[in-house]
């Protein structure tokens, strides 16, 4: 080997030791961090998951275009502070029919998988989504009142949707 | 190698770009240039943007007649300014400026790389009106739809090119640790950007947020590596002092490479993911204590005993101190029995708040560093530019105080009412955990405030460098060379 081309060799080593060790570094983290809990089947098989009907998806599609899921989780945590918001922890396979999922990061508003079961007013919940302060005075959540008596409907449809049976979240 | 790199340059690229030789100027710098003038304009947007998502949050009937300002479609339209718009364009011109520099060799192509800036602010304002008019793909930190996701991922790719191809030419054998931070960066951001953001589309439910978080700790980690590779550029040129331990900056990068990417899985702790899972994502949180604690002391050993009249290392070394607090609060909320209390409230804010605080001071710092060095005007006012630090320090402290003190009141407000048997996780219930914590928000607007003020000296200040700063030579990239390396420190 030449002077010239070992002094290329070695001006590319650091450059490729470095792009190598960051491509294996995220493969590897991928796999075992994405990958390898994806393919647990035990843990994915625990829970049920839910079904829609035709107008409860098209209220669930506007949920996710308002971006409600900003301010509400769906997501009942085995922690104390969680313990009125349903009846068991939720556990992967509620969601399994869930895309994009709903299962949220920050409560900015209360936590919603299980609202349909303290809901049974439909006519409530769209006066609550029109106009929040009217039903409960000084609420944080912004009115939904720019949108059509049938996205209204579809939305608390939805909602009504989101119920927990005994022993599931 | 090299030479197939310039033939290629000059067979296929250059050719197409000098059809429009006034739009795009290869001065050395232009593309550097674009990109921190294009973030210091996304900046004002996002500020703008920010302070109206913050005054809903006390006041919610504030444009509430507007369905594009609405608070679901606005929160996710900020954000993704705030990460592509103002700190992708501030990565990007932290690169082109720094990587020839340290390299000793112009940039491989200034227009291509200025394209790009051009091709990343249209993807951004395309991406934000397609938000704001409810398109989105509705998964936390990837909302925009496919096709900009695509647009966004080819731009990275082509960024990481011309990065590459302007490393492969250097003069200097080895790398040099700025250098090493910011070509890490650019593998991570399109990696984990494309691996989140196409592979979530295909899955399902609580798999989605796997994806996910491996996407959100992918851009954690590339900002984070940018923000120490700037610091690490910027503190040895400014104190004229050489990096501290260049031993310690590849244990830092490397430490930060093996713990970060996980630090997704911690987004749920208590929720529906496996136990394992979280087990492993909480013991690398604590483990990414370790690369923060030696940035910082390596950042503050290195300006120890330096020269101390550049503005620019307050800010270096504040945003190190912000980023290594939000680690540690991010570990804290990570632990099961705190995330029972902390997990899911306002204290994730307060996280983002830290680590989004100390990008946006480590990006500022670069821009009071370079500006002046590659538009040859020195500085207008530094009395001013240590005004802004200390009102931009203070503001992104206490937004980060106000949500850290708001997850906790609504933490143990929960907790109690759970406790007493009172409803007020749920319905009207809330109404109580909402008066709690609503002086906090009204203070995060204040420190908005405040950091917005610190934005306007910034524009203030280059506007007023640039149009009467008393002139100063022009830093030639290739001339600096050799004092680059004494003053970085030779290579390991």
């Amino acid at each position: 080997m030449s002077g010239d081309v070992r002094n290329r060799a070695r001006g590319s080593l650091p450059v490729a030791s470095l792009i190598g060790g960051t491509v294996i570094v995220l493969v590897l983290t991928f796999l075992l961090a994405v990958v390898l809990p994806v393919t647990d089947k035990a843990q994915s098989a625990m829970g049920t998951p839910r079904a829609y009907s035709r107008l409860q998806l098209s209220g669930r599609k506007l949920y996710v275009r308002e971006g409600c899921m900003s301010c509400h989780t769906q997501m009942v945590r085995d922690a104390a502070s969680d313990a009125s918001l349903g009846p068991a922890m939720s556990l992967p396979n509620d969601y399994a029919n869930e895309a994009p999922n709903l299962i949220g990061l920050d409560r900015v508003g209360p936590d919603l998988t299980c609202v349909g079961g303290r809901l049974s007013d439909r006519s409530a919940i769209i006066a609550h989504l029109a106009h929040p302060d009217h039903v409960h005075a000084g609420s944080g959540m912004p009115r939904y009142a720019y949108l059509s008596d049938q996205e209204l409907n579809a939305i608390a449809a939805y909602l009504q949707a989101l119920r927990c049976k005994e022993g599931q979240s | 190698m090299r030479g197939r790199i310039e033939e290629m340059r000059e067979r296929f690229i250059e050719p197409l770009l000098s059809r429009s030789p006034r739009l795009l100027p290869t001065k050395p710098d232009a593309a550097a240039r674009y990109a921190l003038y294009s973030a210091i304009a996304w900046f004002v947007l996002w500020m703008l943007m920010a302070a109206v998502v913050a005054i809903k949050l006390v006041f919610p009937k504030l444009l509430h007649q507007f369905p594009w300002m609405s608070y679901g479609r606005l929160r996710p339209a900020e954000t993704n300014i705030l990460m592509w718009g103002v700190l992708f364009n501030g990565a990007m011109g932290a690169a082109f400026a720094i990587i020839p520099r340290v390299c000793g060799v112009k940039l491989w192509s200034e227009r291509i790389a200025a394209q790009l800036v051009m091709f990343v602010d249209t993807i951004v304002l395309a991406g934000t009106l397609l938000l704001l008019v409810g398109r989105t793909e509705g998964i936390e930190g990837f909302e925009w739809p496919w096709p900009v996701a695509i647009a966004l991922t080819l731009a990275m790719l082509g960024v990481l090119q011309v990065l590459m191809f302007t490393v492969l030419r250097r003069t200097e054998k080895e790398l040099n640790p700025p250098a090493k931070f910011l070509l890490a960066a650019f593998h991570v951001l399109p990696i984990t950007f494309a691996t989140a953001s196409f592979g979530s589309l295909f899955v399902f439910g609580e798999r989605q947020v796997l994806y996910s978080g491996f996407g959100h700790a992918g851009g954690l980690l590339g900002m984070s590596l940018i923000g120490a590779g700037t610091a690490l550029f910027v503190i040895p040129r400014a104190t004229g002092r050489p990096i501290w331990s260049l031993r310690m900056s590849n244990v830092a990068l490397w430490m930060m490479m093996l713990t970060f990417p996980w630090l997704g899985l911690i987004e749920r702790v208590l929720g529906p993911l496996p136990d394992w899972v979280e087990t492993l994502g909480i013991s690398m949180a604590i483990a990414s204590i370790v690369p923060a604690l030696f940035l910082f002391t390596l950042v503050v050993n290195t300006v120890r005993g330096g020269l101390r009249d550049d503005p620019s290392v307050p800010f270096m070394t504040g945003a190190t101190l912000i980023w290594g607090v939000a680690i540690v609060l991010n570990a804290v909320g990570s632990l099961r029995h705190p995330a029972g209390v902390l997990g899911t409230t306002w204290w994730n804010d307060a996280v983002r708040s830290a680590f989004l605080g100390a990008f946006g001071l480590w990006l500022v710092g670069l821009m009071y560093h370079l500006i002046p060095r590659i538009r040859g005007r020195a500085l207008r006012s530094p009395a001013l530019v240590r005004t802004h630090f200390w009102v931009g320090a203070i503001g992104v402290t206490v937004a980060t105080l106000a949500s850290a003190i708001a997850g906790l009141i609504q933490g143990y407000v929960l907790n109690a009412g759970a406790a007493l048997h009172a409803d007020v996780a749920s319905g009207a219930g809330w109404s109580r955990v909402w008066f709690s914590i609503r002086p906090m928000l009204g203070i995060r607007v204040v420190a908005g405030g405040m950091i917005f003020a610190g934005v306007v000296l910034l524009l203030i200040n280059v506007q007023r460098t640039l149009s009467d700063g008393s002139e100063i030579e022009i830093e030639t990239i290739g001339a600096r060379r050799s004092a680059e390396v004494e003053r970085v420190g030779s290579p390991v």
